[in-house]
């Protein structure tokens, strides 16, 4: 996607702007196929469509059931995942920046995930079930979130922006040695591997259950998102402002991050810290159709979704061990943002 | 609209900063606020629109206590120009126009053709319609100053509230804007304005108030108040008003303005 295309998907015409969300439907969707058949054990699209034919219309197949297994019990639930949290984190990333009129603030600076892997580590710690490390995430993602919030709007006389991205830091830095104090205290034969493999960031180990359990909460969380689109402009604009336009600022933005919160720590429970995505897929969306969030929700996650589905993809096949996911998403988004600094100012001041 | 100000003590949540305030305005009248920096000009706008709390007295609008008013009720009812500010993010001209409309529409809605529609209309109003499609980034601080009270417009407030509205525009689009008042003013939208320029309540004011710490020093028609006595008290400059008269064969009549003096 170019800068003219972009240009003109701004100014009006209604094709250009079509395309705009057509294009990566497109891409998505060649990238499930593509997740489908690559890796250790290749399946061919003839095989996946034969399979999937016969499944939908439950007649009997001739497939091998190993090719099954393959589709429907390990790459399938693992595509699906990356799907929902990308789409969930890119979503997440968008809400954080517009609130807090910040285009630099995402899930992990504003210490959103490390405050969730905090929850989930502290419940892997005391062995609970799946469910009740989602809860801790969520409790620990919103206290993180609260916390920043509240030293950067309580350290006056600064820049604003500056002092929560600094408060991002330090609340960070803390959730970061509240985790290390956890390893070092864990079962170093069964609970230490499982916390510091589910804190690289992987989505190879999810089962349909963890789906279950996450997806719900995901579509929870994007509900609000989705029917305050509009109104979440709103948000970028001064407090007076936008209370003087008759807007309830103060609940508006609790609901934007409970709802943001609960989409992070739905997706960090399963997918362990998966960090850059809600921070640099806004900015590519918002390069693309502008800063309006009712345009930009549905970009934001098939960005988000193509972005890690196809980061995924590459992890489990690149190498003949898999690469840690949040390692990888480092590695490309770094730079991203890098380039994105340098050229695309034109996306905030 | 009337808005009536009965003995208003106000100030920030901790600290009161005028006290005694009494004062209104009519459908259709213009007051212009001066006072030097500090003076609780802003403070005091931003009381009148409910967003601080008052310390004591009363604010009135349509008979009904301030406190009253529901956010959109009352956001529908007066509008607010803010001085015009950085944004964060490159929202278009129109976009920001249009977000002048939210008391108008649902929390889950989205905007309505017709919404669209009074958002084109305020934008050309004041002139600005070419500039619809820039980013708000992108433009100068007049624009910006422009579209902001573009947004106020669409707001279909009765009575409109602005901080220094002409403090970043250019000596043309000051007197544009200040014309821009009187035609409003002529629908019967009231309009309470700040400014650094005594010329501009002079010649554009219906009634001028002058707040010198936060108290009420003087208030009344432009011509009895804006006097280079009580310039000199609310200033501490020495400065006279002189009169010239406009050749103009509609309009003939006296044009004043302020001129400082050697002390």
């Amino acid at each position: 996607m170019n800068a003219s295309l972009a240009e003109a998907a701004r100014a009006e015409p209604k094709k250009a702007r079509a395309l705009i969300y057509v294009l990566p439907l497109a891409v998505l969707f060649a990238l499930i196929v593509l997740a489908f058949s690559v890796g250790r054990f290749p399946v061919s699209p003839a095989e996946l469509l034969a399979v999937l034919l016969a499944k939908l219309t439950g007649a009997n197949h001739a497939h091998a059931s190993l090719i099954e297994t393959v589709i429907f019990q390990i790459r399938g639930p693992r595509i699906v995942a990356a799907i929902v949290v990308g789409a969930a984190l890119a979503a997440a990333g968008a809400a954080y920046q517009g609130m807090f009129r910040n285009p630099l603030v995402s899930p992990d600076i504003l210490g959103v995930s490390a405050g969730a892997a905090v929850g989930a580590v502290f419940a892997i710690f005391l062995s609970q079930n799946v469910f009740v490390i989602q809860a801790c995430a969520f409790a620990g993602g919103l206290l993180a979130v609260a916390a920043v919030y509240g030293i950067g709007s309580s350290v006056r006389g600064h820049d604003p922006m500056l002092a929560l991205i600094l408060a991002g830091i330090i609340i960070g830095t803390l959730l970061g040695s509240t985790i290390a104090l956890m390893k070092y205290l864990a079962d170093p034969y069964d609970q230490l591997p499982a916390i510091t493999f589910w804190l690289l960031g992987s989505l190879a180990s999810i089962s349909p259950g963890d789906l279950g359990l996450a997806l719900p909460m995901i579509v929870v969380g994007l509900t609000p998102l989705h029917f305050l689109r509009w109104r979440m402009n709103l948000l970028s604009l001064p407090d007076d402002e936008a209370r003087a336009l008759g807007v309830d600022t103060r609940r508006l933005r609790v609901t934007v991050v409970c709802a943001a919160t609960l989409m992070t720590a739905a997706a960090v429970a399963i997918s362990g810290i998966i960090g850059w995505i809600g921070l640099l897929i806004p900015h590519a969306a918002r390069m693309l159709v502008g800063p309006d969030f009712a345009r930009m929700l549905p970009l934001v996650m098939l960005l988000g979704a193509c972005y890690l589905l196809g980061i995924d993809t590459l992890a489990r096949t690149m190498a003949s061990i898999e690469v840690p996911l949040g390692t990888l998403t480092a590695f490309i988004g770094a730079p991203f943002f890098v380039w994105l600094l340098a050229t695309a100012r034109r996306t905030w001041q | 609209m009337k808005l009536q100000i009965e003995n208003l003590d106000y100030g920030y949540t901790k600290r009161v900063i005028g006290r005694s305030l009494n004062f209104s305005v009519d459908a259709g009248e213009i007051l212009c606020v001066l006072g030097p920096n500090g003076s609780g000009k802003t403070t005091l706008f931003r009381t009148l629109l409910g967003l601080l709390p008052t310390h004591g007295g009363k604010i009135v609008l349509e008979q009904k206590s301030l406190v009253d008013w529901p956010r959109t009720r009352l956001a529908k009812a007066i509008g607010y120009v803010p001085q015009a500010h950085a944004a964060y993010f490159a929202f278009s001209v129109r976009e920001i126009v249009l977000m002048g409309r939210t008391a108008h529409i649902g929390i889950f809605s989205l905007p309505s053709e017709s919404d669209k529609r009074m958002a084109e209309d305020s934008l050309k109003t004041l002139g600005i319609a070419q500039l619809a499609d820039k980013p708000y980034t992108e433009i100068s601080g007049g624009e910006r100053q422009l579209t902001l009270i573009a947004r106020a417009l669409a707001q279909g407030s009765q009575l409109l509230i602005m901080d220094e509205p002409t403090a970043s525009l250019d000596f043309g689009n000051q007197i544009r804007v200040l014309r821009q008042f009187a035609a409003l003013a002529a629908t019967g939208i009231g309009i309470v304005f700040s400014t650094h320029d005594p010329d501009h309540a002079l010649n554009y004011a219906d009634r001028v108030l002058m707040l010198k710490d936060g108290g009420l020093l003087q208030c009344g028609r432009p011509d009895e108040v804006v006097t280079g006595d009580n310039l000199q008290q609310l200033y501490g400059v020495k400065v006279a008003v002189e009169s010239i008269a406009e050749s103009h064969p509609r309009h003939a009549r006296r044009r004043r303005t302020c001129v400082p003096l050697a002390d």
